[in-house]
C-alpha cells in the first residue's frame, strides 16, 4: 500500500507506475514528454447499473433509466452555486465527461498547472452536492441533449441495433435515459448512487504526461479522505443466447438506409481470457473484412459496400457482440454477403499468409494508441476496467495464434445469433 | 520540435516540424484551389478514383497490401475548403523507421506509393478507368446526399449557402452533383493534370526525419515542378447590408438555430487573434457567456457555439433547442453579444478565455492532425507562426482588443431548421 511500483514495456518503449493509495484509490502514472497532460478520473459505474445493493443491505435498488449520466451532469456543480469549469478556469484546464454503460468518467487536458487542476478534479469529483432546484434545472438540458440524440441517425441505428440483440439486459436503454424517466429523479436517488459507486475503493485515477507519480500522490494525500470498504453487488437480467428480434426498422429524415449488424457473442468470464479473445476477433475481422479482403474488395468494386462500411467488436464482463456498420442502398445485400463471407470460411478456413499480415497489422495498429496522451489515459482506464492492462495488449495481440483465432471464429461467429437495424429515409407523400 | 520552412520548386511549399514524440508520423500534401462548383466536382472525385487504384496496384485491394507491408501505413485523400479556396489534400500516416523491426524505410516506401497513385493511376483509352470513374461518381454524391443525415452540421451549412448564396464561400466542398454526374472520363484526367502540375501545393509533415531527407525522398517519388499558380484570395465581405430571417421544416424532434454574422475580422488582418479571443469569451468555452447563460442559466440548448472561418469573416453561432424556443433563445444570443460589445464582461472573464486559448494552443503541439490542418490554412493566409508562438502572442491582449472586435460583427442572417409539428 502506498508504494510506487514500475512497470516497462521495452519492446514498445512505454512505461507506468502504479500506486495503491491509503485512500483506497489506484492511481496508474503514464510519462510522456508531450505538452498536454491529460488525467481520467473515472467509476465502476453506468447506464447499465440499474439494480443494485450494498453487501449488507437487505433489499435491491433499481432506479430510474440514465441515473449514472444525469449524477455526471450533477458533479459539476458546486455548493456556492458555481461550477467545476469556473474553477478550472485559473488553471487553463480542459475540462469534460463521459458516461458509458458501465463507467462514468471525468477527465481534464491542460498544458500548465498540472497540480492545481488535478486537485479541482478530485475535490469536485470527491464533494456531491444535489438540490431540488439544481436538479430540476438539469432536467431542461439534458432533455436537448436526449432530443438531438434521437435525431442523430448513427446513434439510433446503433440503439435500436441493441434493442434487437438482447431481450432483457439494460443496454437497450438510451444511456441518458428518456425525458419521462429523468423527470422521475430526485437528490435522494443520486445521493444513493453517488455513496454506492462514488466510493474510491470503486474508482481508478489515470494520468498521461510529463508528470511524476510523487507529483501526483502529493496531491492525492492532500485531497482524499479514506474511503470505508465497502462491496457492491450488482444485478443483471438474465439474457438468453437467442437475440431479441431479427430486425428493426425505423424511419428519419435520411438521404438512403443505413444499417448495424450485430452477432450476440457470450463473453468469456475470466479477464484475461476476454483479453486474448478480443485480440482474435479483431484480427480475424480484419482477415475477413479488411480493406485488404476479398470480401471488401468484391463488394466495393459491385457497389455493395461502400468506404463508411465500419467493423468492431464490443466487449463488457458480460455482453459481447461483433458489429458492422454503414450506409447502402440495399441492407440486407450487405447482410447477405457477410452471412457468404462466414459460411466460406466454416468450410475453408484461413491461411497462415493472411493470418500474419492481419496479426501485424494489428499490432501496428495497437502502438498507434501510444501517441496522444489522450488516447493513452482512456484505453488505460477502460482496459483496466475490463479487468486487463493496456499494455499487455500489443504482446497479446503477438502471442495469437492461428488455431486460437480458429476456434473463437467457429464459436463465436454464430449467424443465427445475429440481428440487422435499418434506418430508412421517410417516405415522401406526393 | 524544430520547425523549417522550405520550398521544394516553385509554387510547392513544405513545413516541417522534427520531433521524436510520436511513434507515427504525418504528412499532408494538400494542392490549393480558388473554390468554385467545377473544382469541387472535379478535385473530389478525382481524388476517390486516384485512390481506387494505379497502374502498379491496380485495385483497392492491391494498395491495401501494399499498404499493410508498410507497417500499417495509410493513405486517405478528401476535399475540404478553408474561406473561398479548396484543398484537394492526401494524408500520408507512417510508422517511425525505429520500431519497424526489420529494417524496412517505411517513410520511403510509402511516399513511393503516394508518388504511384498520383503520377501513373489506372488509365484507359486516355482517361481514368471507367468502372472506377462511375464507381466513385456514385459513391461521391452519395456522400453528397447523406449531408443531411447530420441536422447540427446540416444548419450550419444551410445558413452559409444562404447567408453567401451570391459569393464564391456557399459552394459545397464535396461539389455539385449535376457537375460530377457529367464529368467523362477524359475530361477529369485532363483536369486532374492541370492540378497536378499548376496548383499551388502545401505540404506539412510531422515526425523524426530530417526536413532535407523528406522532401528528397518526396522528391524522388513525385517529381514535382515549377508552378506559377497563386494561392487564391478570399472575399471578405466587412458588414452585413441587412438581417434576412429564413426558417425551414424537417421530421427532427430538436430545432436547429444557425445564426450567422460577418465578423469585420480576418486571417488576412494583423490582429485576427483579438477576434479569436473574443471567440472564445464569447462561445468557445465552458466558461464563456453562451454556455453560462443559454445553456446553463436558461437550461435552453445542450450546445451553444461560435463556428468561425477565419479567412471568409464569418461566423455561425450554432444551437440545439427545442422548437419553442426560437424567439427567446435569439434574443438571448444577441444579447450576450451586446454585452461583450459594451465591454460588460470581467477581468476573470478576459483571464479566463486567455488562459483557455493558451491551452488550446499548446495542447496542438501535441496533435499531428492539428499541426497539419493549422499550417496549411494559415499558408492560405501566409501566416508562418506555430501555435504554442501564438500562445505567447495573446499575453498581449487587452479588454479593448476584445470590445473593438465585437464591435466589427454585424448580424446578416437567421436561419431556423424545425420540426414538422410546429408552428
Amino acid at each position: 500500500m502506498n508504494e510506487i511500483k514500475l512497470t516497462e514495456n521495452r519492446s514498445i518503449n512505454e512505461k507506468f507506475y502504479t500506486l495503491h493509495h491509503e485512500s483506497g484509490l489506484d492511481i496508474y502514472v503514464i510519462p510522456k514528454k508531450h505538452s498536454t497532460a491529460f488525467a481520467v478520473f473515472g467509476t465502476r459505474y453506468g447506464s447499465a447499473d440499474r439494480t443494485f445493493k450494498l453487501a449488507g443491505e437487505n433489499d435491491w435498488l433499481t432506479v430510474p433509466d440514465g441515473v449514472a449520466h444525469f449524477l455526471e451532469h450533477k458533479m459539476f456543480e458546486n455548493e456556492d452555486g458555481t461550477d467545476a469549469f469556473s474553477l478550472y478556469a485559473p488553471f487553463g484546464g480542459n475540462a469534460n465527461a463521459f458516461t458509458s454503460f458501465t463507467t462514468t468518467v471525468y477527465l481534464f487536458s491542460c498544458t500548465e498547472h498540472f497540480d492545481e487542476n488535478l486537485r479541482v478534479l478530485l475535490s469536485f469529483v470527491t464533494s456531491p452536492h444535489f438540490t431540488e432546484e439544481t436538479v430540476r434545472k438539469e432536467q431542461g438540458i439534458i432533455g436537448e441533449e436526449i432530443k438531438m440524440y434521437i435525431d442523430n441517425p448513427s446513434w439510433r441505428v446503433y440503439f435500436n441495433l441493441l434493442r434487437a440483440l438482447y431481450v432483457h439486459h439494460p443496454v437497450r436503454v438510451d444511456i441518458a435515459g428518456t425525458v419521462e424517466s429523468i423527470a422521475q429523479i430526485t437528490p435522494e436517488i443520486l445521493y444513493r448512487c453517488y455513496n454506492t459507486f462514488y466510493n474510491l475503493h470503486n474508482m481508478a485515477l489515470c494520468i498521461c504526461g510529463d508528470v511524476t507519480p510523487e507529483q501526483v500522490k502529493a496531491v492525492a494525500d492532500a485531497v482524499l479522505k479514506k474511503a470505508p470498504d465497502q462491496e457492491i453487488l450488482r444485478q443483471y437480467p438474465d439474457e438468453p443466447d437467442e437475440v431479441c428480434r431479427p430486425r428493426i426498422e425505423d424511419r428519419l429524415e435520411v438521404s438512403r438506409p443505413l444499417f448495424n449488424i450485430g452477432i450476440k457473442v457470450t463473453p468469456a468470464a475470466d479477464a484475461a481470457e476476454r483479453l486474448r479473445r478480443a485480440a482474435a476477433t479483431d484480427i480475424l475481422m480484419d482477415m475477413m473484412f479488411g480493406p485488404s479482403s476479398e470480401f471488401y474488395l468484391k463488394n466495393y468494386e459491385n457497389g455493395i459496400i461502400s468506404g463508411k462500411f465500419g467493423k468492431s467488436f464490443e466487449s463488457m464482463a458480460d455482453i459481447a457482440c461483433i458489429l458492422f456498420s454503414g450506409a447502402a442502398d440495399d441492407p440486407d445485400k450487405v447482410y447477405a454477403a457477410i452471412r457468404e463471407e462466414i459460411e466460406k470460411r466454416r468450410r475453408e478456413g484461413f491461411t497462415e499468409e493472411e493470418f500474419n499480415r492481419a496479426k501485424k497489422v494489428f499490432y501496428t495498429a495497437t502502438l498507434s494508441h501510444f501517441d496522444s496522451t489522450e488516447d493513452v489515459a482512456n484505453s488505460f482506464l477502460s482496459f483496466l476496467f475490463d479487468g486487463g492492462n493496456m499494455f499487455d495488449y500489443p504482446t497479446t495481440v503477438a502471442e495469437t495464434t492461428l488455431e486460437y483465432a480458429t476456434e473463437c471464429f467457429r464459436r463465436d461467429f454464430d449467424i443465427s445469433r445475429s440481428a440487422i437495424s435499418v434506418i430508412l429515409p421517410i417516405e415522401k407523400q406526393d | 520540435m524544430e520547425k523549417s520552412s522550405s520550398s521544394i520548386c516553385r509554387g510547392v511549399h513544405m513545413t516541417a516540424l522534427r520531433t521524436d514524440k510520436f511513434k507515427f508520423g504525418l504528412l499532408s500534401l494538400s494542392f490549393i484551389l480558388p473554390l468554385t462548383a467545377e473544382n469541387a466536382s472535379a478535385a473530389n472525385l478525382a481524388a476517390r478514383v486516384l485512390n481506387r487504384g494505379c497502374a502498379k496496384y491496380p485495385t483497392l485491394r492491391d494498395i491495401s497490401l501494399e499498404c499493410d507491408r508498410l507497417y500499417s501505413a495509410s493513405i486517405t485523400a478528401g476535399c475540404s475548403k478553408a474561406g473561398e479556396a479548396l484543398m484537394m489534400s492526401f494524408y500520408v500516416s507512417t510508422l517511425d523507421n525505429a520500431y519497424a523491426f526489420d529494417g524496412t524505410d517505411v517513410f520511403g516506401g510509402v511516399t513511393a506509393l503516394l508518388g504511384e497513385l498520383l503520377r501513373r493511376p489506372l488509365l484507359e483509352n486516355g482517361g481514368f478507368k471507367r468502372e472506377y470513374l462511375e464507381s466513385e461518381k456514385k459513391n461521391l454524391t452519395d456522400d453528397i446526399r447523406a449531408q443531411i443525415n447530420n441536422k447540427t452540421s446540416y444548419a450550419i451549412h444551410r445558413c452559409i449557402a444562404l447567408m453567401c448564396e451570391n459569393e464564391r464561400f456557399a459552394v459545397n466542398g464535396s461539389g455539385d452533383i449535376d457537375l460530377i454526374n457529367a464529368l467523362d472520363a477524359k475530361t477529369l484526367y485532363e483536369k486532374y493534370i492541370d492540378i497536378l502540375q499548376n496548383a499551388p501545393i502545401e505540404i506539412c509533415y510531422i515526425g523524426s526525419m530530417e526536413a532535407e531527407e523528406v522532401a528528397e525522398k518526396l522528391q524522388n517519388s513525385l517529381a514535382l515542378t515549377d508552378r506559377a499558380a497563386e494561392i487564391p484570395k478570399t472575399d471578405v465581405i466587412r458588414k452585413a447590408e441587412k438581417v434576412r430571417e429564413i426558417t425551414e421544416t424537417m421530421d427532427i424532434s430538436q430545432g436547429k438555430l444557425s445564426i450567422g454574422f460577418r465578423t469585420g475580422s480576418c486571417m488576412y488582418d494583423e490582429d485576427y487573434l483579438s477576434f479569436s479571443l473574443f471567440c472564445t469569451l464569447f462561445g468557445s468555452s465552458p466558461t464563456s457567456r453562451l454556455f453560462l447563460n443559454v445553456r446553463e442559466k436558461l437550461s435552453l440548448c445542450y450546445y451553444c457555439s461560435p463556428v468561425p472561418d477565419g479567412l471568409k469573416g464569418t461566423m455561425i453561432v450554432a444551437c440545439g433547442i427545442d422548437c419553442a424556443n426560437k424567439e427567446k433563445a435569439t434574443e438571448a444570443i444577441l444579447r450576450e453579444l451586446e454585452e461583450v460589445k459594451n465591454g460588460r464582461f470581467t477581468d476573470e472573464e478576459l483571464a479566463n478565455a486567455v488562459r483557455a486559448m493558451q491551452n488550446s494552443y499548446r495542447e496542438a503541439m501535441d496533435s499531428p492532425a492539428s499541426l497539419s490542418s493549422w499550417f496549411t490554412v494559415r499558408s492560405l493566409a501566409g501566416i508562418t507562426e506555430t501555435p504554442e508562438e501564438y500562445a505567447v502572442k495573446l499575453n498581449a491582449c487587452t479588454r479593448e482588443d476584445i470590445v473593438r472586435a465585437a464591435n466589427r460583427l454585424t448580424l446578416d442572417t437567421i436561419y431556423f431548421l424545425k420540426g414538422k409539428d410546429v408552428q
